[in-house]
């Protein structure tokens, strides 16, 4: 719940257009930095709890925020930047309570990530959005294959089983496609640059 | 990025890494600035596919309108009429052309083993083989006059063929086409099926796709999902890999070209399907290039609640709202199934030339002001009408879910009457100025004009 600081039921409202608006670029930051899916569910749920209980400082920081001096995309940049200084400190918390963990990287590099992925935002932004036409350049059997694998729900192991492969081949096989829509997202915006 | 760098990535991301790769992966992520931008877009790939792979699940759940499954593979015939997409897709394929092309080995035509699936008004030529629905066959060629056969043939590939239409299989796993319509699914263990033409092979890489050969040779290819190999022309570079969506012409020379629009299926039409009505329009663009071989999807009378509103995004379909029914003024439009992916392209020109008196409906993201191209040349209805289910993607980003975490996005409808032969340019759908006002692409209609009133009243005067 939100503190004293001051929320209403429509800075509710406020707050859930801009975080909705924010969501995915926000889970992909946090993605980029942590190795597991998992783990990013944890921290995108901890981020959100903290943006909401400390919407009201983000309120008070930005007060005319919702007058129409403020131009909504103003307004969801200084979110959206907010979000990720917050999501930031939630991967170094829990950091701090994995390090002894195999697999996490060192406090220094998550931060060196974390800096080179903010100023490159924009571009890893535009790779989300290209991303989507991409994914629907997949011959829709190895689509679905590809997102079934990426389900939380479902095992790769039996995947590969029920495929005939080894798992190692399978994972190899989902590195393949990793390549070929970081490829085809290259051309993508290399052909909108060029537009 | 070396191969043993993607090799750690792959291997980091499969959460299969072991201690000394990842002190190696560490270690090198902590010297090489290039190396981060490398890897945080690697694992943006994983960010976008979990999210994907979850929304996927989401909208599996969740789902509560009956939709048709574009990859359904059900040959029957009662399947096949409900939804003609399958079938009649055939009728946004293909064709062919005689030309120069190398066909490989001239083999004997072969018999082979077919299974009759479905047949449906079919008229084959004197002398020529009788398709019993159930019946299995030795065919090695193919005569049909009129009418739909669909036949299991080996590898579990679904094979329609249209009258009228001549061909022959070469063997299990390549089928010549003379001329006529075919459609093909060549399912999970048919990949590398090829239709042959006369200057032209088309190489399934796992996919569905029609081909169509018209009485001047010309060839028409066209990919509904998944992927094919059209090779023309004899060199390397005649070599056209197409993914869905897109299609190709080929002609007697073998040069390949856009193949700008297709008639599609309507999924509501239960009937046979009318593969050779012609459209009442044409529709072009100024985006063809190399890299854009994408056809318009034209659904004859396809307007209505329910009806694909792009030739990809499935899922997404145009819809009323829950406060205003789907208007009546543009049910049983032509429906013109545009390319979402055009939404960012401030160049775009798309002119629609109409052959009779017609009105004209563009459909527009109703979320920004409007573009002076649209305000100047149409009427706004006052009519509204929702697309959707969406993805949680960019484009939604300012809307909130419904009660089901779906996301919709609200049209206007505005329309313009044209005259017959008359053409109108329709300009970009994003806002130059305003790059961040992420709009939908437009989506296009068309309706014949009712014939003007005459004084029949005094004719029918006694």
């Amino acid at each position: 719940m939100p503190s004293s600081e001051s929320i209403n039921s429509k800075s509710h409202e406020d707050f859930l257009r801009l975080f909705t608006a924010s969501e995915s670029t926000l889970r992909a930051y946090i993605r980029r930095l942590v190795p597991s899916q998992n783990d990013a569910s944890e921290i995108s749920q901890n981020t959100t709890i903290v943006l909401w209980q400390k919407f009201g400082v983000f309120v008070k920081k930005h007060p005319n925020y919702n007058s129409a001096d403020q131009t909504k995309e103003d307004i969801q940049l200084h979110f959206k930047r907010w979000a990720m200084v917050v999501a930031r400190y939630e991967v170094l918390s829990w950091r701090r309570d994995k390090f002894r963990d195999r697999h996490v990287f060192s406090e220094d590099l998550i931060k060196k990530l974390a800096t080179d992925s903010q100023e490159n935002g924009s571009t890893l932004e535009n790779q989300l959005l290209a991303l989507e036409s991409c994914l629907e350049k997949i011959p829709a059997e190895r689509r679905s294959l590809v997102l079934e694998a990426y389900s939380a729900r479902n095992k790769p192991q039996e995947i590969a089983k029920r495929q005939g492969g080894t798992l190692n081949g399978f994972y190899q096989w989902l590195h393949r496609i990793r390549l070929t829509l970081l490829k085809c997202v290259k051309q993508t915006l290399e052909a909108q640059a060029r537009s | 990025m070396t191969r043993d760098e993607e090799q750690l990535f792959c291997d980091y991301a499969a959460e299969q890494i072991s201690e000394a790769d990842f002190r190696r992966l560490h270690t090198l992520l902590e010297r090489d600035p290039q190396l981060r931008i490398a890897f945080l877009e690697y694992m943006n790939t994983c960010a976008f596919l979990e999210d994907a792979a979850s929304y996927s699940e989401e909208l599996l759940h969740h789902s509560t309108e009956s939709e048709p499954d574009s990859n359904s593979r059900d040959p029957s015939l009662a399947k096949l009429l409900k939804f003609p997409t399958w079938a009649i897709a055939a009728a946004a394929a293909v064709v062919l052309a005689v030309g120069t092309w190398t066909l490989g080995p001239s083999a004997q035509p072969d018999s082979i083993t077919t299974r009759v699936i479905a047949s449906h008004n079919v008229s084959a030529a004197p002398g020529s083989q009788v398709f019993t629905v159930g019946e299995e066959l030795q065919l090695h060629a193919i005569a049909l006059e009129s009418g739909l056969v669909r036949l299991e043939i080996p590898r579990g590939v679904m094979f329609d063929i249209f009258g009228p239409a001549k061909g022959y299989f070469e063997n299990e796993t390549r089928f010549h086409l003379e001329s006529g319509r075919v459609n093909v699914d060549v399912g999970p263990r048919g990949k590398g099926f090829t239709i042959v033409t006369a200057n032209a092979e088309i190489v399934d890489l796992g996919t569905r796709f029609g081909v169509d050969v018209d009485q001047n040779a010309d060839a028409k290819v066209a990919v509904f999902s998944g992927e094919v190999e059209v090779h023309s022309g004899g060199g390397p570079s005649d070599l056209r890999l197409l993914t869905e969506g897109e299609g190709v012409h080929v002609d007697s020379g073998g040069k390949s070209s856009r193949l700008m629009s297709i008639i599609m299926p309507d999924e509501a039409d239960t009937g046979q399907p009318q593969l050779n009505q012609s459209s009442r329009f044409e529709i072009r663009d100024n985006l063809t290039s190399q890299d854009n071989l994408r056809y318009y999807g034209i659904i004859n009378g396809g307007m209505r609640a329910g009806a694909k509103v792009y030739t990809t995004h499935p899922s997404v379909r145009w819809r009323g709202s829950s406060q205003e029914p789907f208007p009546d003024e543009i049910v049983g439009a032509d429906l013109i199934q545009t390319f979402n992916n055009d939404r960012n392209n401030e160049r775009l020109s798309i002119d629609i030339s109409v052959h009779t008196d017609s009105t004209l409906f563009v459909i527009f993201d109703d979320r920004y002001a409007p573009p002076a191209w649209l305000q100047d040349n149409f009427i706004d209805t006052g009519k509204t009408v929702l697309s959707g289910p969406w993805k949680p993607v960019a484009i939604v980003h300012d809307i909130l879910p419904d009660s089901q975490g779906n996301f919709y996005v609200t049209y206007r409808i505005w329309k313009t009457q044209l005259d017959a032969h008359q053409t109108i340019a329709l300009g970009e759908s994003i806002d130059p100025e305003f790059r961040d006002n992420l709009r939908a692409m437009y989506g296009i209609a068309l309706k014949p004009s009712p014939p003007a009133e005459t004084e029949s009243i005094a004719i029918l005067q006694p």
